[in-house]
């Protein structure tokens, strides 16, 4: 398990062993791949929101990984690059932010999952589509979320819970 | 110091591919918008037809993965490629597609 910086001092993902992309990379080249959006709503039929045929379902993704690229490419080329615009707690119940705080970028129907370091420094863990309320009801969320809470034991692990102890790990491993 | 100040001067290792494909994306979102809706077209055709995507492959005398290609909806399609794609699947993907299409005749009503 690696951390690759993306875009400066200020957003970061995971690479997890045996996969050939950092996790960042690896959602939105999925979520760009049309075959892979179309098996995926072909697949998750009982879940897409009611009366929106196949068809439809999948070009509206297609638009939401248009739309978060363009935000991504904004935030990484604009002056301050504040990623706190993107990122909210994962769980609406976080009142005041925890040390290390799961969090959550969305865009419509597709979420990007994270580790909160500091003000505008985070660790991209995964990410996923979701049609379904709640992330434990459905097996492809689920595991993302188990990957959230891997990632941050790792972090945990390396005595990581502030933005101090986080560039020492990141100095360590250089 | 603090350790952000001495991260900041070290570090060098940066994954610079994945904002160069963000990049590229946004820069070609047209043409990859038109190569999606080609690759949607053909999924949902090969569904109806009940083909795998070997056997378009077969079809098209071109290899698995260059269908795989096609289907992701990230390649630049030639009109060369496009006619084999409308022609094996008769599917509309190019204009023409509708040229063959018998025309409904309409009668210009007469001033008078």
């Amino acid at each position: 398990m690696e951390i690759i910086r993306i875009f400066g001092d200020c957003l970061f993902s995971f690479h997890l062993d045996g996969e050939k992309q950092n996790e960042l990379a690896g959602l939105l080249s999925k979520w760009n791949d049309t075959s892979y959006l179309y098996y995926f709503v072909t697949e998750n039929l009982a879940d897409i929101p009611e009366g929106m045929s196949v068809t439809d379902c999948v070009k509206m993704l297609q638009n939401n990984a248009a739309d978060l690229d363009h935000f991504l490419h904004t935030i990484a080329h604009s002056p301050r690059g504040d990623w706190n615009k993107f990122f909210k707690p994962l769980r609406n119940t976080e009142y005041g932010l925890e040390s290390l705080s799961r969090q959550k970028g969305r865009n419509n129907y597709l979420r990007v999952y994270a580790i909160r370091i500091d003000a505008n420094c985070f660790v991209i863990t995964g990410g996923a589509i979701k049609f379904h309320h709640l992330n434990i009801e459905r097996k492809h969320t689920a595991l993302e979320m188990k990957k959230l809470e891997k990632c941050r034991d790792f972090l945990q692990s390396h005595g990581i819970w502030d933005v101090n102890s986080f560039f020492e790990l990141i100095n360590d491993a250089l | 110091m603090t350790q952000k100040e001495k991260f900041l001067q070290q570090v060098k290792k940066e994954d610079k591919q994945t904002t160069k494909a963000i990049r590229t994306r946004v820069a070609q979102r047209d043409m990859l918008r038109e190569s999606q809706n080609i690759a949607l077209k053909i999924l949902c055709r090969l569904d109806v037809l009940g083909w795998s995507q070997k056997k378009l492959a077969q079809k098209m005398g071109v290899s698995p993965q260059q269908i795989s290609k096609i289907v992701s909806g990230k390649e630049n399609l030639t009109i060369e490629t496009q006619i084999r794609l409308q022609r094996i699947l008769n599917i509309p993907i190019l204009a023409s597609f509708f040229d063959t299409y018998p025309q409904t005749k309409t009668t210009r009503k007469q001033p008078s």
